[in-house]
């Protein structure tokens, strides 16, 4: 992932409207991305809220941010999504592979979805994601976030281990069984190639 | 290791061991060879996770599988939402922080101060009239006093038209924050003011007793 203009962050760390604007611009979708992702679908309707949050952090501390530091801003980023949502999930008390709501009707994809064109393609590919998902949250918490950090957002395991707080052997390691249990879980729709 | 050990972990990592934990772990009797085998366990397992962190690339899933798993489009006035709760953050913000520069300026002598002294002076010193060799000095002190008083109110006026609240960007940042309470504790007469003067009168009025 590529990072931000260090001038756009610095004049945000002198509270420029434009370049506040910008930061926005460019880190809402990966953001609102990796909540979605890691919280599953139903927090659905919370995901904007959630991102909203974490923005508001992000802008209370960005003053904190030092790229002295060799840390990138992206990065730092991360770190604040990886925490809010740890924080969310120990709040709710919900247990991580808990998909009761789905059969319910709750937290069905209700926005848009542009690349979903055609109705058969659209069918297919929801019923692929719901099975993409169901594996995600059969993940423990740190494989899952480590694997859409890396899968997903394109982290390198350098960044990966920052905003997760250990190392990148752990990294890896966390990785590798999150990708086992993936392939595992996902091998009839890897055979197919669908 | 399990994801629980893992948690834990991670848990210890951040947290540290509270001192209790720590001292009541220093009485405990353990077997002769825990030591011996927790660290063999610890040695398993770090070797596990390098072995595992070594294939990590050789295990694939496709990338258009991973595709098929879409996220939600934002909405279309996220970005603006977001931006207006920022900024409306900020402008709080600033305004906790001007009020809080207010809570740090000194107030204003009030009008009886300085009869106020006077008389606390002349009941301490009990009756002057009886006493009239010191007469002289209780009235010079009161008239430096009178003139402390009228001086440290003109300075307190002349700083009152600086301004020490931000206003600007700038606000947000620590560094000019610190900067705005370094500029408030640097005009010292503003805080020390009222007690310059207690001591002031003080120790002139002890100086005359002995």
């Amino acid at each position: 992932m590529t990072d931000l203009n260090p001038e756009t962050i610095a004049r945000a760390q002198q509270g420029d409207e434009q370049a506040t604007r910008e930061i926005i611009e460019f880190l809402h979708r990966p953001v609102i991305a990796t909540i979605y992702r890691f919280l599953g679908s139903r927090f659905q309707s919370e995901v904007e809220d959630i991102a909203q949050d974490i923005f508001m952090k992000i802008f209370r501390s960005i003053e904190r941010f030092d790229p002295e530091r060799g840390v990138k801003f992206t990065t730092w980023i991360f770190t604040f999504v990886r925490n809010h949502c740890f924080d969310v999930l120990k709040k709710k008390r919900l247990p991580s592979s808990s998909l009761s709501s789905r059969d319910e009707g709750e937290g069905q994809i209700s926005l848009p979805d542009p690349a979903a064109s055609e109705p058969v393609y659209k069918a297919e590919n929801q019923e692929l994601g719901l099975k993409i998902e169901e594996a995600l949250e059969q993940l423990g918490e740190d494989q899952r976030m480590v694997f859409i950090l890396r899968e997903y957002e394109g982290l390198d395991y350098g960044s990966i281990s920052r905003v997760t707080g250990v190392s990148e052997g752990t990294v890896k390691s966390r990785l590798h069984r999150a990708k086992e249990s993936l392939r595992h879980r996902l091998a009839p729709y890897m055979r197919t190639g669908t | 290791m399990t994801d629980k050990e893992e948690q834990f972990e991670d848990q210890t990592n951040q947290e540290g061991f509270p001192e209790e934990i720590l001292r009541a772990a220093d009485e405990l009797e353990v077997s002769a060879g825990f030591v011996q085998s927790c660290y063999l366990r610890v040695l398993a397992d770090q070797e596990q996770i390098s072995a595992e962190a070594e294939h990590v690339d050789e295990v694939q899933i496709p990338a258009e599988l991973l595709a098929s798993y879409r996220t939600p489009e934002p909405s279309l006035d996220f970005v603006s939402k977001l931006e207006a709760r920022v900024q409306a953050d900020r402008n709080w913000r600033q305004s906790e922080w001007r009020q809080l520069l207010r809570k740090f300026s000194t107030p204003e002598p009030s009008s009886s101060f300085v009869d106020r002294t006077l008389a606390a002076l002349g009941q301490q010193s009990g009756s002057i009239h009886t006493r009239p060799g010191l007469w002289q000095g209780r009235m010079l002190t009161a008239a430096a006093a009178l003139l402390l008083a009228f001086g440290l109110q003109w300075s307190l006026s002349l700083s009152r038209l600086e301004p020490i609240a931000p206003a600007s960007a700038q606000d947000l940042s620590p560094v000019f924050w610190g900067t705005s309470l370094q500029r408030q504790s640097e005009s010292g007469v503003r805080f020390e003011a009222p007690d310059a003067l207690q001591i002031f009168i003080r120790q002139n009025s002890r100086g005359g007793d002995d």
